[in-house]
């Protein structure tokens, strides 16, 4: 584990100002052009459930949406559950939230009873619902502390009909946290490398470095397709 | 991972069985009292912060979100959906850090059990044995759980009320909806995979959000039980599931023997003041020897016996604020002094300011020794016409070895709700759990923390 960071130039700091700066490059139109693959049954999904709240939307269209998307249904379902806006700044929040799942997998080593991609993917939901709200960074990080704090995604679920709960789950809790960060809920200010948070609870190493190294200039997650 | 005694089978599956069974029989008469203290204690919580700014965020954010307006918000006229009402419950019973405290595994378990009642009672309408037999059984799940993942799983840094708190939710869920034993073994699964909590949420609202989410999420694995969902078997206790994850020791025995026969509920505590347990006795002493007439101006100086994790967890000697004179047992003493009460009003920011209270911590210190108990103090007082008066306290009030009194925890109750309420709430809120075994709607019960005074003004 890596020294913790003070919690004004953290990790978690630099993943809420990334959320809400991030802005158009090469890579980034990548990340746009990937974010937009699930957006139409996404859209769908939502429009099914359109008569229920919007964390039961988010659930149920990130649950149908789980079985081609996989944990990343959760950061496209909890960016268009959020807004209303269309278009090209919904798909730079899904590829923001993209980026920071991706950031998260690399720089955190879990433990094996977790499964990463799926908590991963709630706290990169509740990133791309932050920037589809327009969140400030200070409210941003917020959410990620509530993300932070019920990031799960047990490794006994993961290939079992379980995982779309998980994976939807983590679509509503993105949707609440960004909801309750709006109105004013604290958390966390140092929810990914603090000293009890989650790389200290769920893994045996941690690269800071890795998480922040030229945020929103190299963009991991393009990289990976 | 140390692991005792896993049975053949799935955990979950016995743990549901034996949870069943429990509820099929009647509550044992001291069990099921002292559920009823327990439930009564995080009702008055819930009520006394009903207007905390967390609360109003959780509100605020459910009329954001659109969900149907059926669950009350205690002690508000805001209505809003079942996720949303656990959510504020458990939120606003544990926010004041003065809830129910399980000693061996430090679980607050009324926080989230109660807060299923409320989100759940007003579809489910369970009479009040149903629902008192949810609640205890909720918490004892919790409990049991906690103690067999305790104490590595904690001292990890996991926030314990949070992740054993899922548990208990979902048990209190899944009784009041009627779930046969099959029904509560998916629901017990599903909500082994939903657990959270972590400890470096504590000092934001993030803390008490993690009992709130443990009943939403609970109210959320037995909806999906319900329709026939499920997680897969061994989720407890295989190598990628809920007790590996948490924690490096699980001992299935502890969850599942004896129960119905063994209560963890029969050693939950109550805390008469809203800080730092450890500070308790020195606060007991001080209010004894303010009713026996030490005046604060009378004080020269104040001696403090104590254990020494007072000095450690309580220190802070000069506080600046509410949040921390929580972390001063000087301050306790210099209100016990000064008030001659110790609740709420006492940790406001501006009463820990004034200058009366400031006084009287100026002139105490603390002595720590080896040789004094955890819940025990002896305060020496040294007056200004060169006279000493001491109290030494053997168990604090609302220890173990001491429980709170009924009439005492009567009391706690009627100074939370009555500044919200108004005069009369708290008998009205107690005397409603007592006759909980008795009703045939539980929502009677929940009726009483109702605003009722507020709708007349």
């Amino acid at each position: 584990m890596s020294e913790a960071a003070a919690p004004s130039a953290g990790a978690s700091a630099a993943l809420a100002a990334f959320a809400v700066a991030a802005h158009a490059g090469s890579s980034f139109a990548i990340a746009c052009a990937a974010a937009r693959e699930h957006a139409d049954a996404a859209q769908a999904a939502l429009h099914h459930h359109r008569e229920q709240s919007l964390l039961a939307r988010a659930f149920a269209a990130a649950s149908a949406l789980a079985g081609e998307a996989g944990p990343g249904a959760a950061i496209v379902v909890a960016a268009m559950t959020t807004s209303e806006i269309g278009g090209d700044a919904i798909a730079e929040a899904i590829a923001v939230g993209r980026e920071v799942a991706a950031r998260l997998a690399r720089a955190v080593r879990f433990d094996a009873p977790w499964d990463a991609a799926t908590v991963c993917a709630g706290i990169g939901a509740t990133a791309a619902a932050a920037r589809a709200a327009g969140l400030d960074a200070a409210a941003t990080r917020d959410a990620i502390g509530l993300a932070a704090t019920q990031a799960c995604g047990l490794g006994a679920v993961a290939g079992a009909p379980a995982e779309r709960i998980a994976i939807g789950k983590a679509a509503a809790d993105a949707v609440e946290a960004v909801a309750l960060a709006r109105c004013g809920f604290s958390a966390a200010p140092a929810s990914i490398e603090g000293r009890r948070g989650v790389a200290a609870l769920m893994a045996s190493r941690f690269d800071a470095a890795m998480l922040a190294d030229r945020l929103g200039e190299r963009w991991i997650s393009a990289e990976d397709r | 991972m140390r692991s005792t005694s896993v049975p053949d089978g799935d955990v979950a599956d016995a743990f549901a069985r034996a949870l069943g069974a429990a509820a099929r029989a009647p509550l044992p008469t001291a069990v099921a009292h002292e559920a009823k203290r327990a439930l009564a204690n995080v009702l008055a919580l819930a009520v006394g912060a009903s207007r905390h700014p967390g609360v109003d965020a959780i509100v605020a954010a459910a009329a954001a979100t659109g969900g149907s307006a059926i669950a009350p918000v205690l002690a508000r006229p805001e209505r809003v959906d079942a996720h949303f009402a656990a959510l504020a419950a458990g939120f606003a019973a544990h926010v004041d850090d003065f809830d129910d405290t399980h000693l061996a595994t430090v679980i607050h378990p009324g926080a989230a059990c109660m807060a299923v009642l409320v989100a759940l009672a007003e579809t489910a309408a369970p009479d009040g044995p149903r629902a008192l037999a949810a609640f205890a059984l909720g918490c004892e799940a919790q409990l049991r759980a906690g103690v067999a993942i305790s104490p590595e799983h904690y001292d990890r840094g996991w926030h314990i009320t949070g992740t054993c708190g899922v548990i208990g939710a979902v048990v209190t869920a899944a009784l009041l909806l009627g779930f046969d034993d099959v029904a509560l073994a998916r629901a017990i699964r599903l909500a082994a995979t939903m657990p959270l909590g972590q400890r470096d949420a504590f000092g934001t609202m993030a803390k008490a959000f993690h009992p709130g989410k443990a009943a939403a999420n609970g109210i959320l694995a037995a909806r999906l039980a319900a329709r026939g969902d499920d997680a897969p078997a061994g989720i407890i206790e295989d190598a990628r599931g809920f007790a590996a994850a948490l924690s490096t020791r699980f001992d299935a025995s502890q969850m599942l023997d004896g129960m119905g026969t063994r209560w963890e509920l029969a050693a939950n505590t109550y805390k008469p003041y809203p800080c730092g347990i450890v500070a308790h006795p020195s606060i007991d002493a001080a209010l004894a020897l303010r009713e026996r007439g030490v005046a604060p101006d009378a004080i020269a100086e104040v001696r403090a016996h104590c254990h020494p994790l007072v000095v450690d967890l309580m220190g802070n000697a000069d506080p600046h604020d509410g949040l921390e004179a929580r972390f001063s047992a000087i301050h306790g003493i210099a209100a016990a002094f000064c008030d001659g009460i110790v609740g709420l009003p006492q940790y406001e920011t501006e009463r820990v300011l004034r200058e009366d209270v400031r006084a009287v911590r100026a002139r105490t210190t603390l002595v720590p020794s080896d040789a004094i108990a955890r819940d025990a103090a002896r305060l020496e007082a040294l007056l200004h016409d060169g006279g000493v008066v001491a109290e030494t306290v053997a168990h604090a009030r609302g220890s173990a070895a001491r429980p709170l009194t009924d009439a005492e925890l009567r009391a706690k109750v009627r100074l939370l709700t009555e500044p919200v309420l108004g005069e009369g709430s708290g008998e009205r809120i107690f005397d409603a759990v007592l006759a909980l075994d008795g009703a045939r709607d539980a929502r009677t019960m929940i009726g009483a923390a109702a605003p009722t005074a507020a709708v007349h003004v």
